[in-house]
């Protein structure tokens, strides 16, 4: 097709016109400057602004004199707050349990997802739209919604579950070691099934029906071809979905913030990092440090991010 | 629309004052604490979020046609977020409501006005733990409002059913707590929330300890002297030996626990009074009170929670907001309406003479009539310790002290350690702020 029309655009080009491409590619650039004014607006006000604003908060420090109390001065304190981070034991615990928790609740919820979609992908039509219909009722619930339906089933006084269970003679914990993490896993596993499910089902369609065929000609069987064709075959959806999942869960907050209502023991304030800011930021008023490890949380989220990716599509190819 | 309308109405209020008050004194706006008389008409806003506070604030305003004041119901989560981005932002209220800790941690940000000149004349009034509690660092920064004396609610029918009395001293709650294990092993005489260490706040103004002391021109920090140790040991023999319940008080079930006499006594105040009703439905008529458990009966001390009404930095009119605030929590009018379980406000006044407002507050059919409970309701507001201070980083503590308190009813830590911690971490905090502080000698 190009070997076609690029000596017929040779012919048309005059030598009137050749003499103004500077002025077009000016006027074009203009024009697309123009047309990228709403993003770029909405960009800078709502990216660029806030981070250098937390940055240069970051950079400072509250300090008081005296006895404490009275007019406080804001100085410059250099990167104080992040050195004193980089030595902060609760916020690097609680990023450690953040990522060590997350691993193991993406590789679970992405099994039942891929597992899910693969099964939708050998059923009939009409059931294939019913299923995802229903899988997907979780994730369109918002986060806060569906995180106050789990804390009454896991309140230690008001869930039914434990209550049928102390009738029935044994008794259940939904929180404490372990069963924390199983219980927020549960939740936020059951948010996540259905949307990952989507993606990877989309993606599973999209792959041409003649490679299914030529297997079956081979003599592959339905898990066979699951297993050999389709799996490998749609590996760069669920790096997608498992880079999504990961920066989503180093952001934790509603859940656990949520949770701690009815397991204030197990889910401490510093739990993750997003909790602990928080905690910084709105109980005790100590914005400048708070905006230093909102800040550090962004890059340890973009290094983790970049090299997830990094390491995951070298794997693929 | 309307706040537009309100703003510009005030701006003209304050050229009207401005105007007026040019020709009193010759005077701009200086800056020194010096109590200064504003005339004319003037506009406050107050920030609140207590039942019956609006219809008082109606009474004020039909009263006192010079000083108009403009209710905002801020009830919500976010209230003293929000009310720090309105003082950054320059618009904030000339009032507003908060506790003890917030107006501490406020006026140690410079986030409040300093009224203690414009207050001196209504102190008389209050009780002393109440003015402490808006005098932080030994400045005023706001009027008490009310105050939540602690007391002692116990479920007289299982006192009785396990063979136990109401105890007098915490010895008797943990030798209480024992023996009815000893009868059923499930059921617990006390409930310590994993969020909230309140619990060991109110037993260490109890005891007699302070935390944060001040000493002249610095602070004195004492989390581990013997008073502190004390309390500690109380909460932490509750724990060991497993005589307390963990129902957060944030689950939407916690008054199950003692509704349904799985818990048996806990330490309540003025302001759960009005709520009985709804959260103990089966337990209704076989409640008793009792003088909250005490450390030292020759000195017999409780503790309590204030509702204060600060004044935010940027009042124009301290005397006429310090007047107002004055006239909501101490004025005869004013208490008798809000003390009426009519207004539902669960206000107890922080004035030195409660008895004209005791006998409302109280549900007859919540108590099984054996106990007076008027009478351990006003015993209870005249025996708060005086000791009590909060030091400029209380808020910053508590949070602190929230992530280790978890631990320690999980057996994870024991008190004494989260004490020991505690000292550390506020002396460092202090001299990281610039505030000069020593450890308690």
């Amino acid at each position: 097709m190009s070997t076609l029309t690029r000596p017929a655009k040779v012919a048309t080009d005059s030598p009137a016109r050749r003499t103004s491409p500077r002025r077009t590619g000016r006027r074009g650039a203009a024009k697309g400057l123009l047309f990228m004014m709403p993003f770029l607006i909405g960009f800078l006000l709502t990216y660029v602004v806030p981070i250098g604003y937390a940055f240069s908060q970051s950079l400072h420090e509250k300090k008081s004199s005296g006895i404490g109390f009275g007019p406080t001065k804001i100085v410059y304190a250099g990167f104080a707050n992040f050195s004193a981070i980089l030595s902060d034991g609760t916020f690097w615990t609680g990023m450690l349990r953040t990522l060590l928790f997350g691993a193991a609740q993406i590789t679970v919820m992405l099994g039942v997802s891929l597992l899910l979609a693969l099964l939708l992908d050998g059923v009939a039509a009409r059931a294939v739209r019913f299923f995802r219909a229903g899988l997907l009722i979780p994730y369109v619930i918002p986060g806060v919604v569906s995180t106050l339906i789990w804390l009454f089933l896991y309140s230690p006084t008001a869930s039914p579950i434990i209550d049928i269970a102390n009738r029935a003679g044994t008794s259940v914990t939904f929180f404490g070691g372990i069963d924390t993490y199983l219980s927020l896993g549960n939740l936020l596993t059951w948010q996540g099934i259905g949307f990952n499910m989507i993606l990877i089902s989309a993606s599973l369609q999209a792959l041409p029906r003649e490679l299914y065929e030529a297997a079956r000609l081979d003599g592959a069987k339905e898990w066979r071809i699951a297993w050999s064709i389709k799996v490998p075959n749609i590996t760069g959806i669920l790096v997608l979905t498992g880079m999504f999942s990961l920066i989503g869960r180093l952001q934790l907050f509603t859940e656990p913030l949520f949770l701690r209502y009815v397991a204030p023991e197990s889910i401490s304030t510093d739990f993750t990092p997003m909790l602990e800011i928080f905690d910084r930021a709105f109980k005790t008023g100590d914005y400048q440090y708070a905006a230093a490890e909102s800040l550090v949380l962004a890059v340890v989220t973009g290094v983790l991010a970049f090299v997830f990716y990094r390491v995951t599509n070298r794997k693929v190819s | 629309m309307s706040t537009i309308r309100t703003r510009a109405f005030a701006g003209a209020a304050a050229a009207l004052s401005l105007s007026l008050a040019l020709s009193a004194c010759g005077g701009g706006d200086d800056t020194d604490s010096a109590a200064k008389t504003t005339k004319g008409k003037v506009q406050l806003e107050f920030w609140s979020w207590t039942e019956g506070i609006q219809q008082q604030v109606a009474v004020w305003n039909k009263e006192h046609p010079e000083t108009q004041v403009k209710y905002v119901n801020a009830a919500g989560d976010t209230v003293y977020q929000k009310l720090r981005a309105a003082i950054t932002s320059g618009n904030a209220p000339c009032l507003s409501k908060m506790d003890g800790m917030n107006l501490a941690n406020f006026a140690a940000d410079g986030l409040l006005t300093d009224i203690t000149k414009d207050a001196a004349k209504y102190q008389d009034a209050y009780t002393t733990p109440a003015w402490n509690a808006v005098s932080p660092g030994g400045a005023t920064y706001g009027i008490p409002t009310g105050s939540s004396p602690l007391f002692t609610a116990y479920r007289a029918d299982l006192f009785q059913k396990y063979g136990v009395k109401a105890p007098t001293t915490w010895d008797d709650v943990i030798a209480a707590g024992k023996a009815v294990q000893k009868k059923d092993k499930n059921i617990k005489i006390f409930n310590m929330a994993g969020e909230d260490p309140s619990t060991l706040v109110d037993l260490s103004w109890q005891a007699g300890a302070q935390w944060y002391r001040i000493a002249g021109d610095h602070w004195e920090i004492g989390f581990t002297s013997p008073d502190a140790l004390k309390a500690g040991d109380i909460v932490q023999q509750l724990v060991d030996d497993n005589l307390a319940s963990n129902a957060s008080y944030a689950d939407p079930g916690v008054f199950k626990t003692w509704d349904l006499g799985k818990t048996i006594l806990m330490t309540t105040s003025t302001w759960q009074l009005p709520i009985y009703d709804t959260n103990f439905p089966k337990s209704k008529g076989k409640w008793q009170l009792a003088d909250a458990p005490l450390f030292d009966p020759a000195k017999p001390q409780t503790s309590s929670n204030f509702d204060v009404t600060a004044v935010l930095k940027g009042c124009k009119y301290p005397d006429r907001a310090v007047q107002f605030a004055a006239w909501l929590s101490s004025s005869k009018e004013s208490l008798t309406a809000l003390t009426d379980p009519a207004s539902k406000s669960g206000l107890f006044p922080a004035v030195k003479d409660v008895s004209p407002y005791v006998d409302k507050i109280i549900p007859t059919e919540m108590f099984n009539g054996k106990s007076d409970s008027a009478q351990i309701i006003t015993t209870a507001a005249s025996r708060v310790g005086e000791q009590w201070q909060y030091g400029p980083d209380y808020a910053a503590m508590y949070s602190e002290m929230q992530k280790q308190w978890g631990k320690v009813m999980k057996k994870q830590l024991t008190v004494k350690e989260m004490l020991t911690h505690l000292q550390d971490w506020v002396l460092a905090d202090l001299k990281n702020k610039g505030v000069k502080a020593v450890a308690a000698g």
